[in-house]
């Protein structure tokens, strides 16, 4: 299982390799919901600085493309291919099929957050010749278990992170500041939460940046309890470390990688450091499929 | 010739549909369909809906929409051949392996489902290699965007213009199972996005006292971009909304019907609020026109759970007409009593108004009002009404 992590400072790297087998970088030109966004040339050092730690690098692309930023995007990918990445983490089939053209669809990995639920869809991938795909993230341990065990293609899953549950195009955060009159100080801030009246113990953190608005679970998800099985069955593990810092990314990783090593999975330190809950999302439970009356 | 494609959600709202103007229907099945409260069609009523909707010379499509989990997949390939065996004319699906299972086990076409939010060229290119016959487009589109990939798109492009929007890009959202257990992909929506929410930066709520912040955006309503929309070349233009009732879907497929119908012979549209005012008679959301016409601002959001009055209140429908007695036989939807001012409308796309002089029963009895469900009854009408006809008061709003 190769464990894959969020970069927030190039600086940090080296430091960071001690647990992580390999990076993700990303350009908000193309990518959303990110800690930090690396201009090109960034990137390319970061690139550079992965080949030298002998580390993957993979670059994140999980914006939904439209036709106006095709161009731009096939010169991104043409500058980043001359430093040699990875692969490239992508959201849209769309930008599966550019891969394709650009004759790199094997530095592929598809991510589209939620529609690879079952054997048949996340297998369908391997059609495409894409190096792998993510698993959803709303389905069951089971279901992860059932998928791997058929898998043709090679499985990527979010083991750790504040996980998006809300992609609009839309800046909410603007539109609502907008119906007030009044400007918004808020974009790209990254300390906002909403409540909703019913559920005031329950705060969701919402990012708006320039792809869009993200609304993100209450708990940070973790698989810690569960990794020494995961890592039999998943091909990739990654940390998703948006809303958070690389000291903290070091901390955690440092925490899997002693578990992998057979200690316990002891998680209280860490959440009462960082003031935050983590659980397991669905891994233990079923969404309900046609429930006979929507209730809040 | 662009089609005007309507939801229906039973037998009844698909024939309003038909009847009033639309091209095609879309429905849902028992199984593999999101809007799991919506009244689904089992494969005996989906036969008889073909066959209503074929002696029309219509179309009818099945949503198989959800995005299925393992636990779904039993069965998939006997329901898809029944659905062939019904005379379906397309699925919409959203599941790369439901849309193959369907191309290579039966010869139903294939449309794309916006729960796939298909956003460029390269993703329609996909759906097309896969044997797809139509691409529904995702709502974060503008008009120019559409057209462009029009252009370029080997298969035939569906686009949304009326109803109910996800704020967040469809299929992407699970909003609902994580406040709710429900399953958005599954048939389970919430509608979380439509709450009310405080706004906090740290601990601090920054949102306006007396308005919450929601991420709900008004409904769609596209009169204005349609003959945009028809000179861009797109197939079908998709009505949403298999939950609403026959005066809706009435009101909004017959709005859209003669709208479509005075540009493609004109090339123009010579009074947009006429249309704009037809439409308000049955909606009751504050509606906007999505990403149309750009990225969306404050306009096109609901703040406070704001809703609109329609105008007209639904209450009857006609069963028949008696042209010598000049009296007709109203099937009642709605309370209403004698003297009650009301407009009677139809497919057609006339109407009129007249005040109800009298209320009978089918006994001969005079009524001070209508007020049973369902009851049959007779009041005249000046005017010759045909079935399938509605009769709806105009409210003081």
């Amino acid at each position: 299982m190769i464990k894959l992590v969020t970069i927030y400072d190039l600086r940090h790297m080296e430091k960071l390799s001690e647990f992580a087998d390999g990076f993700i970088g990303a350009n908000d030109q193309f990518a959303t919901r990110v800690e930090r966004s690396f201009s090109v040339l960034e990137l390319l050092d970061l690139i550079k600085e992965a080949h030298r730690l002998n580390k993957k690098i993979y670059i994140s692309i999980n914006q939904m493309m439209h036709n106006d930023q095709i161009a731009s995007f096939k010169e991104f990918i043409q500058t980043l291919e001359t430093a040699n990445p990875t692969g490239y983490i992508v959201g849209d089939i769309g930008v599966v099929y550019l891969l394709r053209e650009l004759k790199i669809e094997a530095k592929g990995v598809y991510n589209p957050e939620t529609l690879l639920t079952n054997v048949f869809d996340f297998n369908f991938n391997q059609t495409l010749g894409v190096h792998g795909a993510f698993l959803a993230k709303e389905i069951t341990l089971e279901d992860i278990l059932a998928i791997t065990k058929q898998k043709k293609l090679h499985a990527f899953m979010y083991v750790h992170g504040y996980l998006n549950m809300f992609y609009s195009k839309r800046q909410l955060i603007s539109s609502y500041f907008e119906n007030l009159d009044q400007n918004n100080p808020y974009h790209d801030k990254r300390n906002l939460k909403i409540k909703e009246e019913k559920r005031p113990d329950l705060v969701y953190p919402i990012l708006e940046d320039n792809g869009g608005t993200h609304v993100f679970r209450d708990k940070v998800f973790s698989t810690l309890n569960h990794i020494n099985r995961l890592k039999e069955h998943i091909d990739y593990a990654v940390f998703d470390m948006v809303l958070h810092d690389d000291s903290y990314t070091y901390d955690v990783l440092k925490r899997y990688a002693e578990v992998l090593e057979g200690k316990e999975p002891l998680t209280s330190d860490i959440e009462q450091k960082y003031g935050e809950t983590w659980d397991d999302g669905f891994l233990y439970k079923k969404t309900v499929y046609k429930p006979k009356k929507v209730t809040r | 010739m662009i089609e005007l494609l309507a939801p229906a959600g039973d037998l009844e709202k698909l024939k309003i549909a038909i009847i009033y103007g639309a091209d095609a229907v879309f429905i849902g099945g028992t199984e593999f369909s999101l809007r799991a409260r919506a009244s689904n069609f089992t494969l005996a009523d989906i036969k008889e809906a073909c066959e209503f909707v074929h002696s029309y010379g219509k179309k009818l499509y099945v949503t198989t929409n959800i995005i299925p989990h393992n636990e779904n997949m039993s069965e998939l390939i006997e329901y898809l051949k029944g659905l062939e065996v019904c005379g379906v004319d397309a699925i919409i699906a959203a599941s790369p392996y439901i849309a193959t299972t369907a191309l290579e086990h039966t010869t139903i076409p294939v449309h794309v489902s916006t729960q796939q939010s298909v956003v460029n060229s390269n993703a329609v290119q996909f759906w097309a290699d896969l044997g797809a016959e139509r691409v529904v487009l995702g709502r974060e589109l503008d008009q120019y965007e559409i057209k462009d990939i029009c252009e370029k798109s080997p298969v035939e492009i569906e686009v949304f213009i009326h109803g109910g929007m996800c704020a967040s890009y469809s299929g992407r959202c699970t909003l609902s199972n994580n406040m709710t257990d429900r399953d958005a992909n599954r048939g389970g929506c919430a509608h979380s996005c439509r709450w009310n929410y405080e706004l906090l930066s740290d601990k601090t709520t920054i949102n306006d006292e007396s308005v919450f912040f929601s991420m709900s955006s008004k409904d769609l309503q596209t009169l204005a971009f349609i003959p945009s929309l028809i000179d861009s070349k797109v197939s079908s233009l998709k009505i949403e909304g298999r939950m609403k009732s026959i005066h809706y879907i009435a009101t909004v497929v017959r709005t859209y019907r003669m709208l479509i119908d005075e540009y493609t012979a004109t090339k123009q549209i010579k009074d947009l609020e006429f249309y704009i005012k037809e439409i308000k008679k049955a909606e009751n959301r504050l509606t906007s026109y999505g990403f149309l016409d750009g990225k969306p601002k404050a306009e096109q959001q609901l703040y406070n759970l704001r809703n609109e009055e329609p105008t007209k209140e639904f209450i009857g429908i006609v069963l028949a007409y008696d042209p010598i007695k000049k009296c007709a036989l109203i099937e009642q939807r709605n309370h209403f009593t004698p003297y009650e001012s009301v407009e009677l409308f139809g497919p057609s796309g006339k109407s009129f108004f007249f005040e109800i002089k009298e209320i009978k029963d089918t006994e001969g009895n005079l009524l001070d009002a209508a007020r049973h469900p369902r009851q049959q009854i007779y009041i005249p009408v000046p005017h010759e009404v045909k079935p399938y006809d509605m009769l709806r008061k105009v409210l003081d709003v």
